[in-house]
């Protein structure tokens, strides 16, 4: 396992922005408090992704993950620090990665099969080829039967699955996935998993995962980042030395157990540090 | 055929659709039709065992009979301010969904217009007619401009609210594919505030009778409102309860047509498929 104090930003800058798929230098986010002081959400964070690569970071509430994944989404302008993909720097550009939530937000008054085909259509996609591919990707993976229905009318686990449909059909090669099963199920969300990292296997993009869960950040992915507590920087980097594609009965291997123990060691020390901190953003401020 | 309705077959067809439908309604509301029915009886009966005189309150049965006599100026009368309302609801409509929309986008433009669309409520309108009847002429437009002062209003708060009352993830979910101001109020903004809309739209369509009726009083010899003045000074009060029965009538029309127009344009809320 190494240690991210080896990274040097300074020299790998110009080497290190054009080896990675994405690569995140030295970005770190203030906001301006109530009060007006400033207010650390995200601290020095320095970040290779190799192309294809399936990455999740691990951290406590409020450590600044999802401050990261929005200053690569180009939503949030970092304090310090840019944002490198395919070597070009991209910091503040929106529209090149594929964003997921932990909610659905499909839209309601559009039926299973126009919000699949949404980012296409927004990105100048006409509506009907747009919907033509949905309608391909939705019956590749099951979901056939309810092109035209309504969101109401599925079960969570199905509006994650049309989520993520949307997000692939996107087209990037950079994918966001932020708890993207996190207000699912344990069974559920064990079955997502697997059906993700099926989906994955076809399409082979990059793929930044954020979760709470040690065990499904260990058998998702190739590398896991643990983030310190507020303000977030990247304490600990661990390599997953598990053979592709995962299986179930990988899940109570000696490795996994002993990659799990020392993962969730170091995040329980920092979700300590967190519950002993006074101040946290609103969505607001997160937002802003 | 829709599978998650439930399991007994019914027969096809409009005729009974249309009976299924009554029959529906007569279940859900049969308890405002007793009080309605007993309000009424009540009211025959008071006034006649009581020989209320016809100028001081009607028997029901007066006003009815006075209703059919009448009937035909009566509906002439209808055309006219139903001519109004019709004209003025959807000029207030669409004053009141323009300010919302251009308030939603521009925080300058809400700061500047929205005390000043609250102020023009302050305005009490019985009182404002009569100037604009000066202004306007003898004609259908100061009916048409009250009655969108008063429509105009509910419209662009409730439709503000919907507009700027989206979800700020759905925001920037939109913002990360680089969805265009426009692109995103044609497929998020304005979709979410359509119950609001209908909201203020049902408000707007019963007061717009209101209006029409305070217009008619200050600046017509045609109409509903009209007709109750010149009733009201010939001592016809049946004929005055008669215009009264025909205006609540109107009122609550036009209040369903908005549902109506509500549950076609927003078919999501009620159906599981497109």
């Amino acid at each position: 396992m190494t240690n991210s104090a080896a990274w040097s930003s300074s020299a790998a800058t110009a080497s290190g922005a054009a080896t990675y798929k994405v690569y995140i230098d030295g970005v770190s986010k203030s906001f301006t408090g109530p009060a007006g002081g400033d207010v650390p959400a995200l601290g020095k964070v320095s970040v290779g992704l190799r192309d294809g690569e399936f990455v999740t970071v691990v951290g406590p509430s409020g450590c600044g993950k999802s401050t990261l994944f929005n200053i690569i989404a180009g939503l949030v302008l970092p304090s310090t620090g840019r944002v490198y993909m395919d070597g070009t720097d991209v910091t503040g550009r929106t529209g090149l990665v594929g964003y997921m939530l932990q909610k659905d937000l499909l839209l309601p008054w559009k039926s299973v099969v126009e919000n699949v085909a949404l980012g296409l259509e927004l990105a100048g996609v006409r509506p009907a080829v747009a919907r033509e591919q949905g309608r391909a990707l939705l019956r590749r993976y099951g979901l056939g039967d309810f092109e035209r229905h309504y969101p109401h009318a599925l079960s969570g686990g199905m509006r994650q699955r049309v989520a993520l449909m949307r997000t692939l059909l996107y087209a990037k090669d950079v994918l966001l996935l932020d708890e993207p099963f996190g207000a699912l199920d344990a069974q559920t969300r064990f079955i997502m998993q697997q059906w993700l990292l099926d989906v994955w296997q076809e399409n082979k993009r990059t793929i930044l995962f954020i979760t709470h869960d040690v065990d499904e950040a260990i058998f998702l992915s190739d590398r896991v980042f643990i983030m310190s507590s507020r303000p977030g920087t990247i304490k600990e980097e661990c390599e997953v030395p598990l053979e592709r594609p995962r299986t179930l009965d990988m899940l109570t291997r000696p490795t996994f157990t002993a990659v799990k123990a020392r993962l969730f060691a170091l995040l329980h020390d920092e979700s300590m540090r967190t519950l002993t901190q006074q101040d946290t953003l609103s969505a607001a401020e997160r937002y802003a | 055929m829709n599978v998650l309705a439930h399991d007994r077959m019914r027969p096809a067809g409009v005729r009974s659709r249309v009976w299924r439908n009554s029959a529906r309604v007569i279940r859900h509301y049969w308890l405002a039709l007793i009080i309605f029915l007993a309000f009424m009886g009540l009211w025959e009966a008071l006034t006649r065992l009581l020989n209320v005189p016809r100028y001081v309150l009607p028997s029901v049965s007066a006003i009815l009979s006075a209703m059919n006599v009448d009937r035909d100026n009566l509906i002439a009368q209808t055309g006219v301010t139903l001519q109004e309302i019709a004209l003025g609801f959807v000029c207030g409509v669409a004053a009141g969904m323009l300010l919302a929309v251009a308030m939603a986008h521009s925080k300058t433009l809400e700061r500047g217009l929205y005390p000043i669309i609250i102020a023009s409520q302050a305005v009490p309108v019985p009182a404002i007619a009569s100037p604009l009847v000066i202004w306007l002429g003898y004609n259908i437009l100061p009916k048409v401009v009250v009655i969108v002062l008063i429509v105009f209003f509910p419209i662009v708060v409730n439709e503000f609210v919907g507009l700027t009352g989206v979800d700020p993830e759905l925001l920037n979910l939109m913002r990360s594919m680089s969805a265009s101001r426009w692109k995103v109020f044609w497929n998020v903004r304005f979709p979410s505030s359509l119950p609001f809309l209908f909201a203020g739209a049902k408000l707007a369509a019963t007061y717009s009778v209101i209006g029409a009726v305070f217009g008619e009083w200050v600046g017509s010899d045609q109409g509903l409102g009209a007709y109750l003045l010149q009733q009201n000074a010939n001592l016809r009060i049946d004929r005055v309860f008669a215009d009264i029965f025909v205006l609540s009538a109107l009122g609550v029309l036009l209040f369903i047509l908005t549902g109506v127009v509500e549950y076609f344009t927003t078919p999501w809320r009620h159906r599981t498929t497109k």
